[in-house]
C-alpha cells in the first residue's frame, strides 16, 4: 500500500504544487489521477518513488518513508513511465533497451534474459528485439518505453499521460494491456486527461485541482459528476452526457452497455 | 477551380521504401472546412507537408503525381513562397515559437515576407486580437501554458493572412478544455474569415459539428471522403477497431442496426438525445 | 550560480531599461575606459559608486550587489596576487594593489548592470542594425529561448533514468562519466528532433524568402537617450582631461 499523508510541495521558484494531499493506493488496485494541465499530476507521481521528496507530511510505501530511501531501492517497487519515451531510450538494441533498469537493480543474467523475453511478448515487440529503439513509430517506442519499466515487476506500475498523442487503436491495446497486469498483481496508475479512456478502463479517479483532490472515488461517480468535472476543466465523457440529457440515472460508459439501456426502456415505453 | 488538387500524389521519403502517400486524389473547394482522420502513421503529417511545400523541397524525397494549392505548383514554387498560401499549425506546440517575445513570434514571419513596420503592427495585433492573446504580447512563450502557446503558434500563420490554414492534431498535446479553446478558435476564424480550413484531428467529437467534409486516411490512402454524417455511418461500419469514432456515432448505428429509427447519424450528443427523447418520453 | 544570475535580465519598467541598448552599452563601456585609465583608488571608487544609483534607477540594485558579493572572493584574490609581487617587487604601496581589485570589480559589474537591464531581444535587435547578419542574431536568441526548455528537459531525463535505477553518483570518476550515457543519448535525440521541428516552423512562415527583411522594431534614439549620451560623453572627456592635467595622486601622502 502506498500512503500520501498531507503532502505538500514547492517548487524552488516558489510554486506551490502539491497542497495537503492525502492518498491511499492499495495493492492490485487501478487508479486514474486526472486534472488539467499545471494541476500538479507529474509531480504528485514523482512523490511515489522518491524523485521529489514532500516538503511537508510523508509518503509512505510499504511502510517505507520515502524521505528515508533512494530512489533506486523505491522504483523496485514504484516503477514510474515518464510521458515522453524520447527522454528515456538510448541503448543500441530494443533488447538492450530492456534490460538496462533490470542491470541496474542487480538482477542475476538468467534472470535477465527471461524477463526480456518476457517483457518483449507482453507488450507484443518480440520482432523488433534486435531493432534500435530510435528507429522505431511513436507507438513502437512508448511500448518499449512500457516494456523496460514492466520487465522488474515492479509491484505499482505509474503512468505520465500514455494515451496523450495515441490513436484509437493504441488506447485498445493499452486497456488490455492494464487489465492483463491487474490480474497478475500489479497496482496501476495513471496519470490522463482523457476522460473517455478513462471511463472505458473504469479506474478509481481522483480529480486534482491546483494541487489538491477535490475527489476520489469510482469512474461511475466521479466522471458522472459533472459539476465536479467542470471544476477540473474536464468534460464528462459523451455517453454519460447523452444520459444525463435523457434523465436516466446510472451512468454508462461503454456503447454496448448504453444499447441495452436503451432498447430496455424502448421496450416499457413501446408496450 | 479547387484551391488545392492533388493528382496520383505518391510520396516517399529519402532512403525509405515503402510510399508514405499512395495515390492521393483530393479537390478541397474555397472556404471548405475538412477534417482528417487516421491510425498513426497513416500519412497525414505527410500530407500537411505536400500542402505547404515542406514536401519536397525541405524533406527531399521522391514525389510523384500533382499538386497544385490556388494555382501554383507545388513542386514548383518555394516554401517560402507558399507561406503566404497555406499556413501550417504543427503538433507541438513549443518549438513553433523560437523568439523571446510573442509578439516577435507573430512578427516573424511578417518580417520574412519584407513588410513595412506599419503594415506588421496592425497585423500583429489583428492575428493576436483574433485568438485572444493581445494580453500576453510581452511575454516569453515559456511562460505560457501550452493551450496560449498554441494559440500564439496559430496567431503567428495567421498573421501571414494565407487563404488556407491547415492544422496538424493541434490539440494532442493539450488537456480537453484547452483543446476545445483551439476548437473553437479554429471555427470562429472559418466563420469569421473567408478561409479554407483542413483540420487532421483524433477527437472526432469535438470538430465533425463544425466541418463540411470528414476523410479517413489508412497506409497512406483516402481510404472514406465525405460529408461527415456519411463517412461516419460507414466507418462507424468497417473501421471502429482502428479509428476513435465517437461513442453517439456508433451508438446511433447499433440503435439504428435494432431497428430504431434515429435519422441521419448524429455527430453530437444533442443530435442523438433529441429522437430518443423523443422515443422514450412521448 | 549567484553571480551567474547578475548577468541575466530582469524585466521592469524603468528609465533605464526604456533607454536604446545601444546608449546602454555605451554607457557600459565609457565606465570601464575610466576605470582603465585610472590606477588611483579615489578614481575607481568613484566609478564604483557611480553604478550603485544607476542599479537602484534600474530597480536591480539586488542583483547588481549579488554580482559584487560573488565577485568579491575574486577580487580578494586578485589583491593578494598582487600585493604579493609588490612586496618583492617595486616600491609602491598597497594601494595599487586594491586598484586592480577594484578595477575588476568595476569592470565586471558595468557589464552585469548592462545586462541586468538590457532584454536579449533588444541585445538582439542592437546587433541586428549594427550589421551582423540576421541569421547569427537569431541563432543567438533562440539559443536564450530554449535554455530553461532544455535545463527543464535534462531533469526530466535524469528523473526517468533515476526511476529505471540508475544511480549516478556511485563509484569512480570513469564509471560516473559511463553513467551519464543515457543522460546523453536522449538530450542529444530529442535536440535534434527538437531542431528539425524549429527548422520546419521557420520554413512554414517564409523563412529564407528572397524578399529582404524587414523588422518590426526599429532602434530609434530618443531625447533621454541623446541626454545619456550626453553624459557619457562628457565623463569621458573630464576623465581624460583630469588624467592629462594633474599629476597621478595617491591618498597617502
Ligand atoms: N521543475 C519545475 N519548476 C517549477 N515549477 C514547476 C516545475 N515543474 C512543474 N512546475 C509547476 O508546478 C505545477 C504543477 O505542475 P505538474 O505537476 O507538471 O502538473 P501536471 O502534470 O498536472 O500538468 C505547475 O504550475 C507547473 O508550472
Ligand atoms: N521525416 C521522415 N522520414 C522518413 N519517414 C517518415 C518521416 N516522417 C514520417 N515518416 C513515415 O511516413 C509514414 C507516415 O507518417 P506521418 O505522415 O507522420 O503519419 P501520421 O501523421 O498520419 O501519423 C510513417 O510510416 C512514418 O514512419
Ligand atoms: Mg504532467
Ligand atoms: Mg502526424
Amino acid at each position: 500500500m502506498i500512503l500520501m499523508e498531507d503532502v505538500w510541495f514547492r517548487y524552488e521558484d516558489g510554486t506551490e504544487a502539491l497542497r495537503g494531499v492525502t492518498l491511499q493506493i492499495e495493492d492490485n488496485s487501478a487508479l486514474a489521477v486526472m486534472g488539467k494541465s499545471g494541476s500538479g499530476k507529474t509531480t504528485l507521481i514523482k512523490h511515489l518513488n522518491g524523485l521529489l521528496k514532500p516538503v511537508k507530511g510523508r509518503v509512505l510505501v510499504d511502510g517505507m518513508d520515502t524521505r528515508e530511501a533512494t530512489v533506486a531501492q523505491l522504483s523496485r517497487k514504484v516503477g514510474l513511465v515518464f510521458q515522453n519515451p524520447d527522454h528515456q531510450l538510448f541503448a543500441e538494441t530494443v533488447e538492450e533497451e530492456i534490460a538496462f533498469p533490470l542491470k541496474n537493480f542487480g538482477f542475476p543474467p538468467e534472470e535477465i534474459e527471461k524477463r526480456v523475453d518476457w517483457a518483449l511478448n507482453l507488450l507484443d515487440l518480440a520482432d523488433y528485439r534486435h531493432d534500435s529503439p530510435l528507429s522505431l513509430s511513436g507507438g513502437e517506442k512508448k511500448r518499449v518505453a512500457i516494456a523496460s519499466v514492466v520487465a522488474w515487476k515492479p509491484k505499482y506500475l505509474v503512468l505520465d499521460e500514455p494515451t496523450l498523442g495515441q490513436d484509437y487503436g493504441r488506447k485498445l491495446e493499452l486497456k488490455r494491456l492494464f487489465e492483463k497486469l491487474r490480474r497478475e498483481g500489479h497496482s496501476i496508475i495513471m496519470v490522463t486527461h482523457d476522460v473517455e479512456f478513462a471511463a472505458e478502463c473504469k479506474f478509481k479517479v481522483a480529480l486534482l485541482v491546483d494541487g489538491q483532490i477535490l475527489a476520489l472515488g469510482p469512474a461511475e461517480e466521479i466522471l458522472s459528476a459533472t459539476e465536479l468535472l467542470k471544476k477540473a476543466s474536464l468534460t464528462a465523457p459523451q455517453l454519460v452526457e447523452l444520459f444525463q440529457r435523457l434523465e436516466v440515472k446510472p451512468p454508462v460508459f461503454e456503447v454496448e452497455e448504453a444499447e441495452r439501456f436503451i432498447l430496455k426502456l424502448a421496450g416499457k415505453a413501446q408496450p | 477551380m479547387a484551391i488545392i488538387e492533388a493528382q496520383s500524389l505518391t510520396y516517399k521519403y529519402p532512403n525509405s521504401q515503402k510510399p508514405a502517400l499512395q495515390n492521393i486524389n483530393l479537390k478541397v473547394e474555397k472556404g471548405e472546412f475538412v477534417v482528417i482522420s487516421g491510425p498513426s502513421g497513416c500519412g497525414k503529417t505527410t500530407l500537411c507537408r505536400c500542402f505547404n511545400g515542406l514536401i519536397p523541397h525541405f524533406y527531399g524525397g521522391e514525389l510523384q503525381g500533382e499538386i497544385r494549392v490556388n494555382g501554383l505548383n507545388v513542386k514548383e514554387v518555394s516554401t517560402a513562397k507558399l507561406a503566404t498560401q497555406v499556413g501550417l499549425v504543427f503538433q507541438n506546440p513549443e518549438n513553433q515559437l523560437f523568439s523571446l517575445t510573442v509578439e516577435r513570434d507573430v512578427a516573424f514571419g511578417l518580417e520574412n515576407l519584407g513588410l513595412p513596420p506599419q503594415e506588421i503592427r496592425r497585423r500583429v495585433d489583428w492575428a493576436l486580437n483574433l485568438v485572444g492573446l493581445s494580453g500576453l504580447k510581452d511575454k516569453p512563450p515559456f511562460e505560457l501554458s501550452g493551450g496560449q502557446q498554441q494559440k500564439a503558434a496559430i496567431a503567428c500563420v495567421l498573421a501571414m493572412q494565407p487563404p488556407i490554414m491547415v492544422f496538424d492534431e493541434p490539440t494532442s498535446f493539450l488537456d480537453p478544455l484547452s483543446a476545445r479553446e483551439i476548437f473553437n478558435i479554429i471555427a470562429e476564424l472559418h466563420a469569421k474569415l473567408d478561409l479554407t480550413v483542413i483540420v487532421v484531428e483524433h477527437r472526432l467529437e469535438f470538430l465533425t459539428a463544425h466541418a463540411s467534409r470528414l476523410i479517413f486516411m489508412d497506409e497512406g490512402k483516402i481510404v472514406l471522403d465525405g460529408k461527415p454524417r456519411e463517412v461516419l455511418k460507414e466507418a462507424s461500419e468497417s473501421f471502429s477497431g482502428k479509428i476513435g469514432i465517437p461513442k453517439v456515432a456508433l451508438l446511433h448505428r447499433r440503435l439504428t442496426l435494432q431497428g430504431i429509427s434515429l435519422g441521419s447519424t448524429s455527430l453530437t450528443v444533442d443530435e442523438l438525445a433529441e429522437p430518443l427523447r423523443r422515443m422514450l418520453h412521448p | 550560480m549567484m553571480v551567474y544570475r547578475g548577468f541575466l535580465f530582469k524585466k521592469a519598467d524603468t528609465l533605464l531599461h526604456r533607454l536604446d541598448p545601444r546608449v546602454k552599452f555605451a554607457m557600459a563601456f565609457a565606465i570601464i575606459v575610466c576605470s582603465l585609465l585610472f590606477e588611483e583608488l579615489l578614481a575607481l571608487t568613484v566609478l564604483t559608486v557611480v553604478l550603485l544609483p544607476l542599479a537602484r534607477l534600474g530597480k536591480v540594485l539586488k542583483e547588481w550587489l549579488q554580482t559584487l558579493k560573488g565577485l568579491s572572493f575574486l577580487a580578494i584574490f586578485i589583491f593578494a596576487v598582487n600585493l604579493v609581487f609588490i612586496f618583492f617587487g617595486s616600491g609602491k604601496s598597497w594601494e595599487f594593489p586594491a586598484a586592480m581589485a577594484l578595477r575588476f570589480l568595476v569592470v565586471v559589474s558595468a557589464f552585469s548592470l548592462f545586462f541586468l537591464v538590457t532584454s536579449p531581444d533588444e541585445l538582439g535587435l542592437a546587433l541586428q542594425q549594427s550589421k551582423i547578419p540576421f541569421d547569427v542574431v537569431f541563432a543567438l536568441t533562440m539559443a536564450i529561448r530554449f535554455v530553461p526548455v532544455l535545463a527543464l528537459e535534462i531533469q526530466t531525463i535524469a528523473d526517468a533514468q533515476r526511476s529505471k535505477g540508475l544511480e549516478l553518483d556511485r563509484g569512480n570518476l570513469l564509471m560516473r562519466i559511463k553513467r551519464r550515457i543515457p543522460l546523453l543519448i536522449p538530450l542529444i535525440v530529442s535536440s535534434v528532433k527538437r531542431s528539425l521541428e524549429i527548422a520546419e516552423a521557420m520554413e512554414s512562415r517564409g523563412y529564407g524568402s528572397d524578399r529582404p527583411r524587414t523588422s518590426l522594431y526599429q532602434l530609434k534614439l530618443r531625447k533621454v537617450d541623446y541626454l545619456f549620451l550626453l553624459a557619457i560623453v562628457s565623463l569621458l572627456a573630464l576623465s581624460i582631461y583630469i588624467k592629462l592635467v594633474f599629476p597621478p595622486f595617491t591618498l597617502l601622502p
